[in-house]
């Protein structure tokens, strides 16, 4: 800008120039050398835009080609955790070969686990080094918008990836990031025993093994010595894990996980206080999950009654504790029993003949109300007549009921129910726990009054 | 001169700086090095250089390539194993009857220059899913190649269909329709033509709802679905549209017939023909699904003393009847033809004083159940219109009631093509009733609409 200025200057100046011509001449001359400066520098700096003097295409083909190269190179292959966007995990075992042809099984079906499957994959660089699996393969299964194929959402599938980008690499391990729709791909070298386990099919019974032991029971349960049993939960449909915990208050933590050949490996860790939980093994001998936290081994366990409290679940998992119509029943005390007898006589005797049958407990969290309906017959005519509360609920399960004005068929049999209602249900404060049936193992809700532990009774959990 | 120096120096000096700027090298980078594509060809590859890229110069894009289809939708490439089906059936149903009525070079001259392939369908946010696409004469995307099943006519007719339409397109981009074909259906294109119905599109001269919507897809409609329906049907869904619909429609049939004829001279009628020859080796058509109103053939037509080889039982049924005829009443009978209605079959006689002066009809109604297994079962309709043709009938009932009678009881309906070879599926076409009994005694006729 400034040379320019100057050599306006001095053209438009033609005095200077008659006058002046040598001093001139050295003025261009000097203009000259600006100007030159100027240009060699401009050409100069093409060159110090360059990284390590190479050109970016150079150095595009340079990552392509490590990182095809380091694919090739695995001398086992590679183990591969693919998390999808939709939040499911799934596994892999792949093999690349120079000719971009990759060979795979994958964790999706029995299938999958032992067909091995080739398919074509190849390196490109758009905005970062990409890896494309371009023709169908086990990994295009997840994302197909067919849901017909493999479940999930039409148009979308589980929300999955079939080109990912190269993120970063830490050791042996590959991160990789879905160029659609951000899915997380893992790949890591795998070892010649992992090589052989999956060549030999190792993965199918290792997956029924894991499903064997976390369909067995829906009352699995970690606990780490203070306690609080943490209920552990498997989705298999879904592929999440998940913990629940009631510690004044219900906590949860999940995470997608994906099988491997010696249990379950999860995408985040699931945290529990101070302890993180990244996988867990399956243990042959005893046939159970178990994990390791800083050295110390934890058994997942299995629980006859649920893990959560039943005043965690009620009103959420079970809407409801149905009281049959009994003289007694297990999980009845004496003093339920001769109080219902009561009601029961007073309302066969009164002006409508009733005959009491069962109640109904229904609880509703949000409104924090529940519902004492009686169902009542006349004949062989059903009616119901429900008793409404309030309720508020301490952080450790302590029920306060507040009774609500009883209306319609309920209003005729407040007297003949007071026995149940008035001077226990709408005056004692309870807790609920599970009880199980000894005659059947059938599990039941139980209410006890605090003030009155002679006061207890059971129904079954809807 | 002075300054002659001067600015040669100055020029020579610019030029100096530039060479040397120029010096530092080529700004082109090869970008082709970034796309690690120089990949060793597999068997499918192969298959498709000998079979598409060599002869027409056609590439077919099997690998994915998210540039290649709608970006942001989710799209699963082809199972590599799906691809040589997939292109084998787009050889045989659409380029090979091309060649057979255009000429041997005629899909070399004009083609589209690439086939894109896709796994599965593109969905859209409507509900709706795309099986295929073309842009500008030149790329056609081929959708879910994976559920693509070679021996499924229904698969291979989808597939086909997609490229005969977008063909049209490309060979109206080589040359015009002619313009006032748009004047055929003038009023009738609309914008939500998904909203309308088939038989509205019909009453008003559309071959399908799509083809209201412009109308060079009426043309390409018009053509494709010509080519893929085959004649019969075709005109058997003409013949059951509403009367200026079909006006219409016959007159569109015309321009895309003439249009083929004037711009490529092709035999339209011939090339429809060759595709359906092609389908009919994945699946031959069955005669009885082809019968009946706005379905295929009405009528079966039949001249016993002249036709070679019907059956001998049904020709000594025949003969012994127009002897009787002959001998009683002076009657010579000629011909018969049976006309499908649905549940009705009229069979309409015709028979001529013994001098041929005076010729006459009587007709009788029958009803043909069919059930599952294909077998007709036929009988004497209860009730018989009461016009001249049925009471002529009486007249002559008496002397031809075997004949009548033969054609009461339960018949399997075929073509006869394994006795007297011929084309099936095509006007013209021979059909026989087998009496599910004896499969030896049948009539057989020309089908006909």
């Amino acid at each position: 800008m400034l040379s320019t200025n100057r050599q306006i200057r001095i053209h438009t100046s033609t005095e200077h120039w008659a006058n002046n011509l040598k001093n001139n001449k050295m003025k261009r001359f000097l203009i000259y050398i600006v100007f030159s400066f100027v240009l060699f520098s401009g050409c100069k700096k093409d060159d110090d835009q360059l990284i390590d003097g190479k050109k970016p295409e150079e150095r595009i083909i340079e990552a392509l080609t490590k990182y095809q190269d380091q694919l090739i190179a695995s001398p086992y292959g590679w183990k591969a955790y693919l998390y999808t966007a939709g939040g499911s995990g799934f596994s892999f075992y792949l093999t690349f070969d120079k000719d971009n042809r990759v060979k795979m099984v994958g964790d999706l079906s029995p299938e999958t686990t032992t067909d091995l499957f080739e398919s074509s994959y190849k390196l490109k660089a758009s905005q970062a080094p990409a890896l494309l699996f371009d023709t169908y393969s086990y990994l295009h299964i997840i994302a197909d918008p067919d849901n017909a194929v493999f479940g999930g959402v039409p148009a979308w599938g589980y929300y999955s990836d079939f080109e990912f980008d190269f993120d970063k690499q830490s050791g042996d391990t590959l991160k990789l990031d879905g160029k659609l729709l951000g899915s997380k791909l893992l790949l890591i070298k795998a070892t010649q025993p992992e090589q052989s386990a999956y060549t030999n099919g190792d993965l199918l019974p290792s997956i029924l093994n894991t499903l064997a032991f976390t369909e067995s029971s829906e009352n699995l349960y970690l606990t780490f010595g203070d306690g609080i049993k943490i209920q552990t939960g498997f989705n298999v449909s879904s592929k999440v894990a998940s913990m629940s915990w009631d510690d004044k208050g219900t906590f949860t933590s999940s995470s997608p996980f994906a099988f491997t050949l010696t249990g379950i490996v999860l995408q985040n860790p699931l945290i529990y206080k101070d302890k993180q939980i990244t996988d867990f093994t399956y243990d042959a001998t005893k046939k159970l999950l178990y994990t390791t936290v800083g050295g110390t081994r934890f058994d997942v366990l299995v629980s006859s009654t649920p893990i959560l409290p039943l005043h965690s679940l009620i009103g959420l998992n079970y809407s409801a504790i149905v009281v049959p119509n009994a003289t007694s029943y297990p999980g009845w005390s004496a003093d339920f029993v001769n109080r219902r007898a009561a009601a029961q006589a007073a309302m066969l005797a009164g002006p409508y003949r009733l005959r009491f049958d069962q109640i109904a407990i229904t609880f509703n969290t949000s409104t924090q109300s529940m519902n004492f309906t009686v169902d009542i017959y006349q004949g062989t005519s059903r009616f119901t007549a429900p008793f409404p509360y309030t309720y508020t609920k301490t952080v450790d399960g302590v029920y306060k009921f507040t009774a609500g004005a009883p209306t319609g068929n309920a209003a005729l049999i407040i007297a003949d129910m007071a026995p149940l209602t008035t001077q226990r249900i709408n005056a004692d404060r309870f807790v609920l726990d599970y009880f199980v049936n000894p005659n059947n193992g059938e599990l039941l809700g139980q209410f006890k009054s605090v003030e009155h532990p002679e006061f207890t009774f059971t129904g079954s959990l809807r | 001169m002075k300054k002659i120096y001067k600015n040669g120096f100055v020029a020579l000096f610019a030029i100096a700086m530039l060479a040397s700027c120029k010096k530092e090298g080529t700004l082109n980078a090869n970008l082709d090095i970034i796309d690690k594509s120089v990949i060793k060809k597999t068997a499918v590859d192969d298959w498709l250089d000998q079979n598409y890229l060599n002869p027409y110069n056609i590439e077919v894009k099997y690998k994915f390539d998210r540039f290649e289809l709608a970006l942001g939708k989710n799209v699963t490439p082809p199972v590599e194993e799906q691809v040589i089906p997939a292109m084998e059936m787009v050889r045989d149903v659409w380029i090979k009857p091309f060649e057979a009525i255009g000429g041997a070079t005629f899909i070399k001259r004009i083609s589209p220059k690439q086939f894109v392939l896709a796994g599965s369908a593109e969905f859209n946010d409507d509900g709706t899913i795309t099986l295929g696409t073309a842009e500008a004469g030149r790329k056609i995307v081929l959708y879910v190649i994976n559920n693509f099943d070679p021996e499924n006519l229904g698969s291979v007719k989808q597939m086909i269909q997609v490229i005969q339409h977008e063909y049209t397109h490309i060979l109206n981009q080589t040359v015009d329709y002619q313009t006032d074909y748009q004047t055929i259906s003038r009023g009738g294109y609309v914008a939500n033509w998904t909203q309308e119905s088939l038989a509205d599109a019909r009453a008003a001269g559309f071959i399908t709802q799509y083809a209201r919507s412009a109308p060079g897809e009426d043309f390409a409609e018009m053509s494709s679905n010509m080519l893929m329906m085959g004649r019969v049907v075709f005109d058997a869904q003409v013949i059951s549209s509403p009367t200026d619909g079909q006006t219409k429609l016959r007159k569109k049939e015309q321009y895309v017939v003439d249009y083929f004829k004037s711009a490529f001279n092709i035999d339209f009628y011939a090339l429809q023909t060759e595709v359906q020859n092609a389908l009919n080796k994945i699946s031959a058509p069955n005669l009885l699904s082809m019968i009946g109103p706005g379905v295929g053939y009405t009528t079966l037509y039949s001249r016993p003393a002249t036709d070679p080889k019907q059956s001998a039982d049904f020709l000594g049924t025949w003969n012994t009847a127009n002897a009787t005829l002959r001998a009683n009443q002076g009657y010579n009978l000629n011909d018969v033809r049976l006309n499908f209605k649905g549940n009705i079959v009229t069979a309409t006689y015709t028979f001529s004083t013994l001098s041929g002066a005076n010729t006459y009809t009587a007709e009788t109604d029958y009803s043909m159940m069919l059930n599952s297994e294909g077998i007709a079962t036929i009988t004497v309709a209860a009730t018989q219109p009461a016009t001249v043709t049925y009471s002529n009938m009486g007249v002559i009932r008496n002397s031809i009631a075997n004949l009548n009678n033969y054609f009461v009881g339960k018949f399997k309906i075929d073509w006869i093509n394994q006795l007297i070879p011929g084309p099936i599926g095509v006007k013209g076409s021979l059909g026989a009733f087998y009496k599910q009994t004896n499969p030896n005694s049948y009539f057989y006729g020309t089908l006909g609409q």
